[in-house]
């Protein structure tokens, strides 16, 4: 069997529901680059989405209320979108750690917000591939 | 010191450096906090970065702290072989100038 290169790659949605342990960073890093690497990703790239995914799982543990983080991952062509949602009503976006957080998400993603509703903390951050 | 590691990173004081193996992140930053601050208690603080190719913003806050004690003290924090991602992170964040780079 031979893959058509200009056939657009889908992978997931792929949903994880995790606890707010640091050490499962590692886990979802290894998840995204599996996953980013089947798409027309470069290496580069595919840093950037691991990057992105630790960053959304920072913000979510420290700002948080602690409760289990659910994270989609989806890989639709050239652009790859990690959602992550916890528990929290607020979000002080000029906390320091907070600033620094958006700012590597500046750097690495295409798009990024970070939004509260119902109680919710969303993160959503889409990385696109330069070569599509 | 007593060497610290996870699974996945571990970090120990070797000659004049912090030398650190694996990913800097929300998981290890701790450890390699308590590493920075058991040499600058002695001595200028020599990060080697030879076998760290991942680093977060929640790792970069244990870099960046030791660089705002460094200059409290007049000194500055050297991060030695400094690859590719490592750097790009610094740049993405503007910390560059704020450390001595040694690239790899």
């Amino acid at each position: 069997m031979t893959t058509d290169a200009l056939t657009p790659v889908a992978a997931g949605p792929v949903r994880l529901r995790i606890p707010p342990d640091p050490t499962l960073s590692r886990v979802l890093r290894m998840t995204v680059g599996a996953m980013a690497s089947i798409g027309p990703f470069t290496l580069d790239e595919i840093d950037d989405v691991k990057i992105a995914v630790s960053e959304v799982l920072i913000a979510l543990i420290e700002h948080g209320d602690q409760a289990d983080i659910d994270v989609e991952l989806d890989l639709d062509g050239p652009e790859f979108t990690i959602v992550g949602t916890t528990d929290g009503r607020t979000v002080d976006l000029s906390h320091p750690d907070l600033v620094l957080c958006r700012t590597v998400l500046d750097g690495v993603s295409d798009v990024h917000s970070i939004s509260t509703s119902s109680g919710r903390i969303t993160i959503r951050t889409t990385v696109c591939a330069s070569a599509a | 010191m007593a060497e610290s590691e996870t699974p996945h990173f571990n970090v120990a004081l070797v000659g004049d450096a912090v030398v650190a193996h694996g990913d800097i992140d929300m998981a290890s930053g701790p450890m390699l906090d308590a590493a920075i601050q058991e040499l600058e208690a002695r001595r200028p603080v020599v990060v080697d970065m030879t076998n760290v190719e991942f680093v977060d913003s929640s790792g970069l806050r244990s870099l960046l702290a030791a660089s705002q004690r460094a200059r409290l003290a007049d000194r500055t924090v050297t991060l030695r072989g400094v690859g590719p991602e490592v750097a790009r992170l610094l740049e993405i964040t503007g910390t560059t100038e704020l450390f001595e780079i040694e690239q790899r």
